[in-house]
């Protein structure tokens, strides 16, 4: 667990700004609830007058907007699942990539452990960032619900942060497969950061119109979306499926290539 | 048992060659040097044996076991110093002496015997183990990567160019450390493409050139074979008339001419002085005039199968 301590010990200071980032999105949208709930029946109009499809973007024809939790899922969580992808894939696309483009490979490799370890570690490492920031985002959650004068339960919180967690999750496997085959850390980050964005921008376009309904299932956005979980009270068994899937698959193929892998001096 | 020992030892990198058919032993306790000019083989053949890149074919153990199969075994009594020596930039070198102890301490080492170790080594070599890693020069990087590499007493040391960038003085106090490490039963194995130094410390080198191994010989035979290098300067040395046994080949260019000597040196200096130069030069050759000179007639026929 040497790799595996320093790992952990090296990304926590990033991490920290992380949260703090998040946390704070968090409370300034969150305290706008405050006014937004004040004229609700303005609002009301107002977004009667939106179109069914920018509705269904934001999730607002399936959650009522005028509680705090409804607000929280159409304003809130999108940041949340964002900002918590590009969060992982920064985390996961250059851990092992990072040793070999920093020439560290030959001091590491060096060592007694096995390829299999520094897989096993580096994919710990990556796992238990990624649940302290989800961590971090719940608690900073809690903390904006406050701020917004409550209405908030726990089921549907942790409904929707793990909900969070196996998206990010996801990319994440994916960054590290990258992380795994590739020789180059430039490429990495900048190569999942677009798949982050581009799926990201999928789930938004087949929002918009029935033609483009397919593209939902190519974005892992779309498999943990906030107003299906909070409508449905759980997690879509498919999207486990297919998230789980995914995730499982590319940290198998990681350690078939990195336990095989030219180590380029 | 041979602390390594190779057997066709091949790697390709697509169609390109790294090394092919490698063949050769270190025995326990020996000091082994791997001698080459730059790009021949010598940091692949080290890398393979580390298992940081796969063999395309052949095999090799480092103590009877194998370099894939027990790799893992093997890097715990290795200690590896490699030709680029690049660490974490974030850390100081008290922390990477420690990170790097720790995962031999996992594998049952003394924590404390490498504290102490690594910080008598560092006195012994002038490192500042308070220094940041990034701030270090090349050579007190190196100097980091000794203290790395014989932290946990390995029984075999191998190291991929050590002293380049090293001051002399650090040199000489690091040839002490191998001289010390050997007198404790720990077997060397280094590259290098200084002859000189080659021969100061090893029992036997092994010459490799374009990926093939060229030969294997004793420090003694390699010494005995000595050529010198005599260069003249000289109004038209072609025209230079010589009686002396041992030229093995004359080269004239422009106002210098050129010997290839093996001999005795006195003679040399009695053959050389009526002539009419205005400057003379007695060198060692380069390792790549050595391989012409020596083994280049034999690279047909020596495929790497020499045994030691």
């Amino acid at each position: 667990m040497v790799l595996f301590r320093r790992e952990f010990r090296r990304g926590l200071k990033a991490a920290a700004v992380w949260w703090a980032v998040m946390a704070g999105l968090i409370w300034v949208t969150m305290s706008v609830y405050g006014q937004f709930a004040e004229q609700q029946e303005n609002l009301k109009k107002l977004l009667s007058t939106y179109p069914d499809s920018v509705k269904a973007v934001f999730g607002m024809d399936r959650v009522d907007m005028t509680t705090p939790i409804g607000f929280y899922a159409v304003e809130v969580y999108f940041m949340v699942a964002l900002l918590g992808a590009v969060y992982a894939v920064t985390v996961a696309g250059p851990m092992l990539v990072k040793e070999e483009n920093d020439k560290t490979a030959e001091f590491l490799l060096a060592k007694p452990i096995s390829r299999t370890a520094v897989v096993t570690e580096k994919l710990l490492a990556v796992g238990v960032h990624l649940v302290l920031f989800d961590v971090a985002a719940a608690v900073a959650s809690i903390v904006g619900f406050r701020i917004a004068g409550g209405g908030w339960d726990a089921e549907s919180l942790f409904l929707l942060m793990l909900g969070a967690w196996l998206l990010h999750a996801t990319f994440a496997a994916v960054a590290f497969l990258l992380s795994a085959a590739l020789r180059k850390s430039r490429h990495i980050v900048s190569a999942s950061m677009a798949v982050v964005f581009v799926t990201y921008f999928l789930g938004v376009v087949s929002d918009l119109s029935e033609d483009l309904k397919a593209l939902r299932y190519v974005s892992p956005f779309e498999y943990v979306d906030a107003a299906d979980l909070l409508a449905g009270r759980s997690i879509d068994a498919a999207a486990v499926a297919v998230l789980g899937a995914v995730s499982i698959g590319c940290m198998a193929l990681a350690y078939f290539r990195y336990r095989r892998k030219d180590i380029a001096a | 048992m041979h602390a390594i020992e190779t057997r066709g030892l091949t790697k390709r990198y697509g169609r390109k060659t790294g090394i092919a058919e490698v063949t050769f032993a270190v025995s326990e306790g020996e000091m082994f040097g791997f001698i080459g000019p730059n790009g021949a083989g010598k940091s692949t053949t080290i890398r393979t044996l580390l298992n940081l890149v796969f063999p395309t074919s052949g095999s090799a153990t480092v103590f009877g076991m194998d370099i894939v199969r027990q790799s893992r075994d093997i890097r715990r009594i290795v200690g590896y110093l490699p030709a680029e020596v690049r660490y974490y930039d974030d850390m100081r070198v008290s922390d990477l002496l420690a990170y790097s102890a720790q995962f031999y301490a996992a594998s049952g080492a003394s924590a404390a015997d490498m504290r102490r170790r690594a910080a008598g080594l560092a006195e012994r070599l002038g490192l500042d183990l308070a220094a940041k890693i990034e701030d270090l020069s090349f050579g007190n990087r190196k100097k980091v990567g000794i203290v790395q590499a014989l932290l946990h007493k390995p029984r075999l040391l191998v190291l991929d160019e050590p002293t380049a960038g090293l001051d002399p003085l650090v040199q000489n106090e690091f040839y002490a450390l191998l001289r010390e490490a050997r007198a404790e039963g720990a077997t060397v194995f280094f590259s290098s493409h200084v002859l000189s130094e080659v021969q100061k410390l090893c029992d036997r080198v092994a010459i490799i050139r374009q990926g093939r191994l060229v030969a294997v010989e004793s420090v003694e035979r390699l010494v005995r074979n000595r050529v010198k290098k005599v260069t003249l300067a000289l109004d038209r040395p072609e025209g230079v008339e010589l009686r002396l046994d041992g030229v093995e080949r004359r080269e004239a260019s422009d106002g210098a001419l050129t010997l290839f000597y093996r001999g005795d040196p006195k003679l040399l200096l009695d053959a050389v002085r009526e002539l009419p130069f205005s400057d003379i030069r007695i060198e060692e050759p380069s390792l790549e005039e050595v391989f012409m000179h020596d083994y280049a007639r034999e690279e047909g026929s020596a495929d790497g199968s020499v045994s030691p």
